[in-house]
């Protein structure tokens, strides 16, 4: 070996073991840095940072999953684009149930991997999975090195020791911000119940040697919120009764229709007495996908109001589940049949809009079809089937429609056609009219969704004039772009 | 014992400069940020990032610099680093950002390059 040689070979050595040493810190550094924080997003953020820092990575990104959920509920990145971040989210879709998705893949060793290909497309070179806990998963893409050298073993087994450490933690912050939400949904439920409740049941309930309830516990305070609603039932006045319900109500429905690409989506609903047996759902499936329904309960008041929060909670978890349309309504069916009194139904649709694709796929369950505007023309949704929760056993069609720029869809209960009417009345000649709906579309259509919801609504009230309201009025209104 | 980092930008002719005193960790990040965000809208063509001799800067520091370099890839800007010990330039080495960025002694050496 000549001198030259055994100098570099000198400096190599004393390179790897610099390496090492910087490598066991950014270990030791990040395990201190993660056990000060208290929520996934800045556990996911801090973990990249210090991954991507200590391997020089030219890019990195990080998504946590919900089993059988096809986009992430939480994500960080470092130098990834939008248009690659939802590129990525996408085209990751169809790999998500395969067993490869829960190992570790390093593109340079994995040549024609149906994974390693789709890292490569999107500039990344190594993938790391994460496992969680029963209801989550999660996964790490990383990017080139600024040295364009490959991942060593040494680096991989890093990479590993890291990502066990961050399955660790997430997995206690995960628990943290689960009980602070049950904390705060506590606090919404106790202040509903202090105020509207008497203040006998108040001391009963509240009582602060209920440990249970201090500690948050969701079991404990579902069991709480229906003995409130029990008791309630037994004592309340009237008044009580539907201040109660309109702030159930107000708790079940979406603050504002969610963002979707290539769609406007705008939605109201005003209660006829205080509460709606009125109620409308947005269930985002990914960023161009949303799913949105509307119900219209039989009845009134707080008994109308529980049925509500209980078909919406049904609806999402088989929205989350996948189920065909058709199958979804079918469910629900059998859900309120058997789980309600008799004579307890609800009409209800049900559709899904995919912007990018521009289609809507939808199925009605006896509600007032909805009206598709194109090109002057008006279209009735009427596919489906019977009422939901009439019979044990219905079935129901869907149909799915070629959207077009321009076309507007608008989905409303019986109370907008109905206006004008007294209750229960068999005489519609007095009402609304779905021919003044469709007249009111036909004359705003070329508005944004927000202006037509506005002009509509608009015409409503000038029709009913000072008459009371009797029943709840609900409208969407989407507007394809 | 960890210290506070403090970020001044300055310019002098062609050349902005970012001063950093202290230590460079995640905490910085944000300072960090903002710093970049000033010299970039800029659209410079050279940037010091000059340290005080005396900063230790971990791997979550490492990927705040990297930040920046990814950002100014492409634009025709060069960026120098000034002010770090033996040890940090060793490491900037191995983990690949001196293929985008010159380590130099002083300012001076900048006029020189």
């Amino acid at each position: 070996m000549s001198l030259e040689e055994g100098g570099n070979r000198e400096r190599g050595a004393n390179d790897a073991l610099e390496l090492s040493r910087f490598q066991l810190k950014t270990l030791y550094e990040l395990n201190q840095e993660l056990s000060t924080l208290r929520n996934v997003r800045e556990v996911l953020e801090s973990s990249l940072l210090y991954m991507v820092g200590v391997l020089g990575l030219r890019s990195g990104l990080v998504a946590l999953y919900k089993y059988e959920e096809t986009y992430p509920y939480e994500s960080a990145h470092f130098n990834v684009d939008e248009d690659t971040r939802l590129s990525w989210f996408r085209e990751l879709e169809p790999h998500l149930e395969s067993s490869y998705i829960r190992e570790i893949c390093v593109a340079q060793d994995s040549g024609d991997h149906p994974l390693a290909q789709l890292l490569k497309a999107h500039n990344f070179r190594i993938w790391l999975p994460l496992e969680l806990d029963e209801e989550s998963w999660g996964g790490i893409a990383l990017g080139l090195r600024l040295s364009e050298a490959d991942f060593t073993e040494d680096d991989q087994e890093l990479l590993t020791t890291i990502s066990i450490n961050i399955q660790n933690v997430l997995s206690n912050v995960s628990m943290i911000e689960a009980l602070n939400q049950a904390v705060v949904k506590e606090k919404r439920i106790r202040n509903v119940f202090q105020r509207y409740a008497p203040q006998s049941v108040v001391n009963e309930v509240l009582n602060p040697s209920n440990e249970k309830l201090l500690l948050g516990e969701s079991q404990e305070v579902q069991r709480m919120f229906e003995q409130m609603i029990d008791r309630l039932t037994e004592q309340h006045t009237l008044e009580q009764d539907l201040e109660l319900a309109r702030d159930v109500q107000r708790y079940l429905l979406p603050n504002e229709a969610p963002l979707v690409a290539g769609a406007q989506i705008v939605a109201r609903s005003i209660p006829a007495r205080g509460v709606c047996g009125d109620l409308y759902d947005f269930i985002p499936l990914n960023p161009h996908e949303l799913g949105i329904s509307l119900a219209d309960i039989s009845g009134k008041g707080m008994p109308a109001a529980m049925i509500a929060s209980m078909l919406q909670s049904a609806t999402r978890m088989c929205v989350g589940s996948y189920y065909p349309i058709p199958a979804i309504l079918s469910i629900l069916n059998r859900f309120l049949f058997r789980h309600t009194e008799s004579g307890r139904y609800a009409t209800m649709f049900y559709g899904q809009i995919d912007a990018r694709e521009r289609v809507f796929t939808y199925s009605n369950g006896g509600h007032p079809p909805p009206i598709l505007y194109r090109n002057g023309e008006l279209q009735l949704l009427e596919v489906g089937g019977p009422l939901v929760g009439i019979f044990d056993d219905s079935s129901y069609d869907q149909e799915t429609i070629r959207l077009q720029s321009g076309d507007v869809l608008v989905i409303y209960s019986d109370g907008v056609t109905d206006a004008g009417t007294m209750p229960e009345s068999l005489n519609l000649d007095d009402a609304f009219s779905q021919e003044r709906l469709e007249a009111a579309i036909l004359a705003n259509a070329s508005l944004p969704a927000g202006a037509i919801l506005d002009a509509i609504f608009e015409e409503v009230t000038r029709y009913v004039g000072s008459n009371k309201q009797f029943d709840d009025i609900t409208l969407i209104v989407v507007k394809v772009e | 014992m960890r210290r506070e980092c403090k970020i001044k930008v300055h310019k002098e002719t062609d050349l902005f400069t970012i001063e950093v005193v202290g230590d460079l960790t995640a905490s910085a990040e944000k300072a960090m940020d903002d710093a970049y965000k000033q010299v970039c809208d800029n659209n410079p063509k050279n940037i010091l990032l000059k340290f005080d001799g005396n900063s230790r800067i971990n791997s979550a520091g490492i990927a705040i610099v990297i930040n920046l370099v990814m950002q100014r890839q492409g634009k025709d800007c060069k960026i120098f680093i000034t002010g770090v010990s033996k040890h940090f330039r060793k490491i900037f080495e191995l983990v690949g950002l001196t293929k985008f960025t010159t380590i130099v002694d002083s300012e001076e050496e900048i006029e020189r390059l």
